[in-house]
C-alpha cells in the first residue's frame, strides 16, 4: 500500500526531493503523497527512500488505502508508460 | 521608501544553512514575516547574534548584522540601543546563550531597555554537539546527560519576569500565530523577549524521540506557561533616562581656579602628615590645606589612606608641598606630624617612633606617645574641637600646625576654606581655623608675595 | 580651568569629555569607581549615556555595540576587570572597534589590595587576549599626562579602528596634584574616517595591509555587518586561509607599521652617559630624583621614559641604548617590561631591573642602590 505522511511532519522539505514518482508534495498543513503515485518505491528502489530520510518517522503505511506489491509493481509500470 | 518590503531574507548566500527540520527554519521565516507585517527600515533595523546554529542567522537578513561573543549578545544589543534609540534591536540567541548569559538577561529586563528577544529554544546545544543546557527538560538525553538530565529546567520567561521583564510570551515553531506574536514583541515599548520551543534535529530530537506534540506536554509538565507569560507595560530604559537626566540643569560641579595670592616659607620639598580617624573629615581638612599651599603659590600633591569601611577606623592624609614640581610623592620622613586620634596613633604607631628630630610632632594631648625623637607640642585639639564643632578637628588641628610651623599664611587656608567650602561649613571652619590658631601663641613670619 | 587640586581620574575623565567621548559603561572596582563617577554625572550633561553596567563584561560589551553605533566610547577597571574584558577586547581587534580602555592597576594577584598601587599588568595588558595581536598601551606618570593620554588614546583609537589602552597606576589615579589642565597641549582632534564611497559598503575594505577600513556606523545609510568570526571584507566568516591570513596581518600591521607615529616618549640624553634608566608611569618620577643624585655627584647618566609601552618604541630605545654599559629599568613588579629592553639591548649591556612589589613606591635611593649606580 502507499505511504501516508502524519501530523507529525515537522516540514522539514527532505522527502518531497527523494520520490521518485513525484508523489510529495507541499500541503495546507504539512506534507502529502499522492496515494495515486506512490508505489512505495517498488520498480525504483529496495527501500522506501523518503522513510529513510524523514527525521521524525512520520511516514507509515497508509492503513485507507491497501495495496499488495503486486498491484504496488503495476502502478509502478503503469506511470513509468505514462511519463 | 516607497516599495513594499516583501522580504527581510536575502538568498545572496543559498538557502537558509540549518538541518533539515531545523527549527531555527520556520523561527527566522516567522521573524521575517512579522518584520514585513511592521514594513521595518532595514538601515535601521539590526539583528544580533548570540553564539550556535542561530549565531548563522545574521548574514541571511537585509538588515544591519551583529553578531558576537556567547552569551554577550544582550549587552552589545543594549549598547546599540542606548546609542541609537532609533534604531529596532532585535536579539536572536539560544538556550545555551541564555545560560551563559544569564545575567544580562536578567538585567535587560529588570532596566527594561527596548530591544526584542527571540530565544531559539531547542533544549541543547547544538552546534557543538547536542551538550545540554539550562532549558533541557529533567530526564532528558543529551551528550552530557546520557544517563538522563538531572538538573530541572529554567523557566526563561518566568526568570526574566522576576527579574522586571515587561512583555514575555512562550510558544514554538509550529505555531501558525507566532509571525503575529513577534510582531507584538517588535512592538513593545519596552524590553520583550519571546522564548520560542523548537526542534533540534540533529541531536535533541533524535536522542530523545521527540515529536511535535511532545513541546506543549513538556511545557505542561514543567508548569511553564504556553502563551503570554507577562505583559506588565512600564517606562522604558532610555526613554526615561534621557527624560530625567537629560532634562538636568544641576550646575555642573566646577571647582573655581586657584590664583596664588599668599607667600610662602618652602625652600624645599616638604612632608606633612596628618594622622586621625575616619570621620573627623581628615581629607577634607587636608585638602582644603593642600589649597590653601596652592594660593600661597606651592605646588602640592595628596595622597590618602583609610580603611574599605570609610566610617570606621584611621584616616590618615600625606600632603606634599613643594616650590618646584614633586616627582617623588612617597613621605619617607616626614617633617610634620599632625596627629588627632587614638585611630590614627594605632596606625602610625611605629611610624611615630621612628619619626627623626628634624620632625615636629603636633599631638592630641589626650594621647599617650611611644618614644620619639620628635619635637613635641601637645595641643587640647578634642578640647577646642568641642567648643566650635566636633567635625571640625581636623581644620583645627591643622590651623595650628600652620599657624606654628609658618610654611603659608592662615589667611591662605582662610581662603581655601572660604571658596571651597559650602557657606554653613566654610562658617565652622573659619571659627575651627581661629580657634586652631589661637592655640599657638608665636608668630611665624611669612614672606609676603612677591 | 586654571590651576586646580584633581586626582589623576579626574584628569582622565576630562580627557575623555575633551575628546568629545559620548558612552560609557563600566563597573565600579577599586581604584578606578571615580571615572565611573564623573562620567555618570558628566555625560547625561551632554546628551550622551553613560550607563553602571551588572558586570564588567556587559560594560565592555555595551561600549563596543555603542561604538559600533557611532559613539566614541570609554570605559575603566583595573586588573580584575581586565581579566574579565579578555574575550571582548579580541572581539574589538577582530571587530575594529575605536574604544579607549583605562587599567587602575591595582596590587594583585586576584582581589589583593585593592587601595594600593602596583604595576603588575604591563605584560597582561599587552597579552589580554586570545590571538596575540599587537595592543596599543599608554602610560601617563602625572595628573596632566593622564588628562593628555586619555585625549591621545581617543585620537589613536579613532585612527587605527583599535582598542587602546590607558595603563595608570592608583598612585597617579588616586592622587591628588595642583595641575593647570589648560596648560596642558593638545593635539587636533581625529575622528574615525566615515565611509564615502558609493557604491556597496564592505566594512572590512582596505588596499595596503596597515590601511584602516572606512566606518559606517549600525543605523547609517549602509548596511554593514560586524562579526567576531574570521571574516573577509564583506563581514562574512570566511574559512579561506589566504583570506584569514590576510586579515591578521592587517591587524598586526596597523598597529605595528604606526609604530612611529604612536610613540611617545621623553628623552633625557647625557652626552657621554654609559648609565641609562628606562622608565614608565608614576617609576619615572622617582628615577628623575634618581637621576638628579647621580648628576649631583658629577655621575653622568641619560632617562627615557615612555609614555607609550606598545608597540615598544623600538627606535627611540635603540638611540637611546646608543654606548649605553647599564641599562635599569625600575618596576612596582616582578621585572615585566625589562623583558622588553632585554629583547632590545645589545649583547654585553647589563639590563638590571629595580623591582618591589610590596603596594610601596619605588623611592630614588632603591633605584640608586639597585641598580649600582652611586
Amino acid at each position: 500500500m502507499p505511504l501516508i505522511i502524519t501530523d507529525e511532519c515537522i516540514n522539514c522539505d527532505v522527502c518531497e526531493p527523494e520520490c521518485p514518482n513525484e508523489a510529495i508534495s507541499k500541503g495546507d498543513e504539512f506534507f502529502i503523497i499522492d496515494p495515486d503515485k506512490c508505489t512505495e518505491c517498488v520498480g525504483h528502489y529496495e527501500t522506501q527512500q523518503c522513510v529513510e530520510v524523514c527525521p521524525v518517522d512520520c511516514i507509515p503505511p497508509d492503513p485507507d488505502h491497501q495495496e499488495t506489491q503486486e498491484e504496488l509493481l503495476l502502478k509502478y509500470e503503469r506511470l513509468a508508460k505514462a511519463s | 521608501m516607497n516599495a513594499m518590503i516583501d522580504t527581510y531574507l536575502t538568498d545572496a548566500l543559498g538557502p537558509l544553512p540549518f538541518c533539515p527540520g531545523c527549527g531555527h527554519d520556520p523561527l527566522l521565516k516567522a521573524l521575517d514575516k512579522a518584520l514585513v507585517k511592521l514594513q521595518l527600515d532595514p538601515k535601521k533595523t539590526v539583528i544580533v547574534t548570540d553564539i550556535g546554529c542561530i549565531g548563522l542567522a545574521d548574514r541571511y537578513f537585509t538588515t544591519h548584522g551583529f553578531h558576537g561573543l556567547h552569551g554577550r549578545s544582550i549587552t552589545y544589543a543594549c549598547g546599540l540601543k542606548l546609542a541609537r534609540p532609533e534604531l529596532t534591536v532585535i536579539v536572536l540567541k539560544g538556550d545555551g546563550g541564555c545560560g551563559i548569559g544569564g545575567t544580562h538577561l536578567l538585567n535587560v529586563a529588570r532596566r527594561n531597555i527596548d530591544i526584542t528577544l527571540l530565544v531559539a529554544n531547542n533544549f541543547n546545544y547544538g552546534m557543538t554537539g547536542g551538550q545540554h543546557s539550562v532549558s533541557t527538560p529533567f530526564s532528558g538525553i543529551t551528550a552530557t546527560t546520557p544517563m538522563g538530565n538531572v538538573e530541572a529546567a529554567m523557566d526563561l520567561c518566568g526568570t526574566a519576569v522576576a527579574a522586571g521583564a515587561s512583555w514575555a510570551y512562550r510558544g514554538t515553531t509550529f505555531d501558525k500565530d507566532l509571525p503575529d506574536r513577534i510582531e507584538e514583541g517588535i512592538t513593545q515599548p519596552g524590553f520583550s523577549m519571546l522564548d520560542i520551543w523548537e526542534m533540534c534535529t540533529a541531536y535533541y530530537m533524535p536522542r530523545n524521540q521527540l515529536k511535535k506534540k511532545d513541546l506543549v506536554d513538556i511545557m505542561e509538565r514543567s508548569n511553564f506557561t504556553y502563551g503570554l507569560v507577562a505583559n506588565n507595560p512600564r517606562p522604558e530604559y532610555g526613554a526615561h533616562y534621557r527624560a530625567t537626566y537629560g532634562a538636568t540643569t544641576a550646575p555642573e560641579h566646577k571647582q573655581p581656579a586657584i590664583e596664588p595670592k599668599f607667600g610662602n616659607n618652602v625652600n624645599r620639598q616638604t612632608g606633612i602628615v596628618v594622622a586621625g580617624s575616619a570621620g573627623q573629615k581628615i581629607i577634607s581638612a587636608a585638602g582644603l590645606m593642600a589649597r590653601a599651599s596652592m594660593y600661597s603659590g606651592l605646588t602640592v600633591t595628596q595622597k590618602d589612606d583609610y580603611p574599605i569601611t570609610v566610617m570606621t577606623g584611621h584616616s590618615i592624609s600625606e600632603i606634599i608641598v613643594s616650590p618646584e614640581r614633586i616627582d617623588y610623592t612617597a613621605i619617607e620622613v616626614p617633617d610634620y606630624f599632625i596627629l588627632i586620634s587614638k585611630d590614627g596613633l594605632m596606625k602610625a604607631w611605629s611610624r611615630i617612633e621612628q619619626l627623626p628630630s628634624t620632625c615636629t610632632l603636633y599631638a592630641e594631648q589626650s594621647l599617650e606617645l611611644p618614644p620619639t625623637r620628635a619635637k613635641v607640642i601637645r595641643l587640647p585639639m578634642i578640647e577646642t574641637a568641642k567648643k566650635v564643632n566636633r567635625l571640625s578637628i581636623g581644620v583645627l588641628a591643622l590651623a595650628a600646625f600652620v599657624k606654628d610651623a609658618g610654611l603659608f599664611a592662615s589667611d591662605a587656608f582662610a581662603e581655601a576654606i572660604t571658596v571651597f567650602q559650602k557657606p554653613a561649613i566654610a562658617e565652622i571652619n573659619l571659627r575651627a581655623l581661629e580657634a586652631g590658631s589661637a592655640l599657638i601663641h608665636t608668630n611665624q613670619e611669612v614672606k609676603p608675595c612677591p | 580651568m586654571g590651576l586646580e587640586f584633581i586626582e589623576g581620574n579626574e584628569a582622565i575623565a576630562r580627557g575623555a569629555m575633551m575628546a568629545n567621548c559620548n558612552f560609557f559603561a563600566g563597573y565600579p572596582i577599586t581604584p578606578s569607581s571615580s571615572i565611573l563617577q564623573y562620567m555618570l554625572n558628566q555625560l547625561p550633561r551632554v546628551g550622551a549615556v553613560a550607563i553602571q553596567a551588572e558586570d564588567e563584561i556587559a560594560s565592555i560589551g555595551m561600549c563596543i555595540g555603542a561604538a559600533m553605533a557611532g559613539c566614541k566610547v570609554l570605559t575603566a577597571t583595573s586588573g580584575p576587570g581586565i581579566s574579565l574584558y579578555s574575550e571582548n577586547i579580541g572581539l574589538a581587534v577582530i571587530g575594529e572597534t575605536p574604544l579607549v580602555i583605562v587599567n587602575v592597576q591595582r596590587q594583585g594577584p586576584a582581589t589583593g589590595a585593592a587601595t594600593k598601587g602596583a604595576e603588575g599588568d604591563i605584560l597582561f595588558t599587552r597579552w589580554c587576549t586570545s590571538g596575540g595581536l599587537p595592543m596599543i598601551v599608554l602610560s601617563p606618570a602625572n595628573v596632566a599626562e593622564a588628562y593628555e593620554l586619555t585625549y591621545r588614546a581617543f585620537n589613536l583609537a579613532e585612527q587605527y579602528r583599535v582598542p587602546v589602552f590607558l595603563l595608570t597606576n592608583k598612585e597617579v589615579s588616586v592622587t591628588r596634584e595642583s595641575v593647570d589642565l589648560e596648560q596642558v597641549e593638545l593635539p587636533p582632534l581625529v575622528d574615525r574616517r566615515r565611509a564615502t564611497m558609493d557604491e556597496q559598503y564592505l566594512p572590512y575594505r582596505f588596499e595596503a595591509l596597515h590601511d584602516v577600513p572606512e566606518f559606517s556606523a549600525i543605523g547609517d545609510d549602509r548596511i554593514t555587518r560586524f562579526t567576531t568570526s574570521s571574516h573577509d571584507e564583506a563581514g562574512y566568516l570566511t574559512s579561506s586561509p589566504e583570506e584569514i591570513q590576510r586579515m591578521i596581518d592587517h591587524y598586526a600591521a596597523k598597529v605595528e607599521d604606526a609604530g612611529d607615529d604612536i610613540a611617545l616618549v621623553k628623552q633625557d640624553i647625557e652626552s657621554g652617559a654609559e648609565v641609562l634608566m628606562i622608565s614608565y608611569g608614576i617609576t619615572s618620577r622617582s628615577v628623575a630624583v634618581a637621576a638628579k643624585m647621580m648628576r649631583e655627584q658629577n655621575r653622568k647618566v641619560s632617562v627615557l621614559t615612555l609614555q607609550s609601552l606598545y608597540p615598544v618604541p623600538k627606535a627611540a630605545i635603540n638611540n637611546a641604548l646608543a654606548g649605553i654599559k647599564k641599562v635599569v629599568v625600575p618596576e612596582m613588579n616582578t621585572g615585566q617590561y625589562i623583558q622588553e629592553i632585554e629583547r632590545l639591548a645589545p649583547t654585553g649591556v647589563e639590563v638590571i631591573g629595580v623591582n618591589k612589589m610590596d603596594t610601596t613606591l619605588i623611592s630614588p635611593n632603591e633605584i640608586i642602590q639597585g641598580g649600582g649606580l652611586l
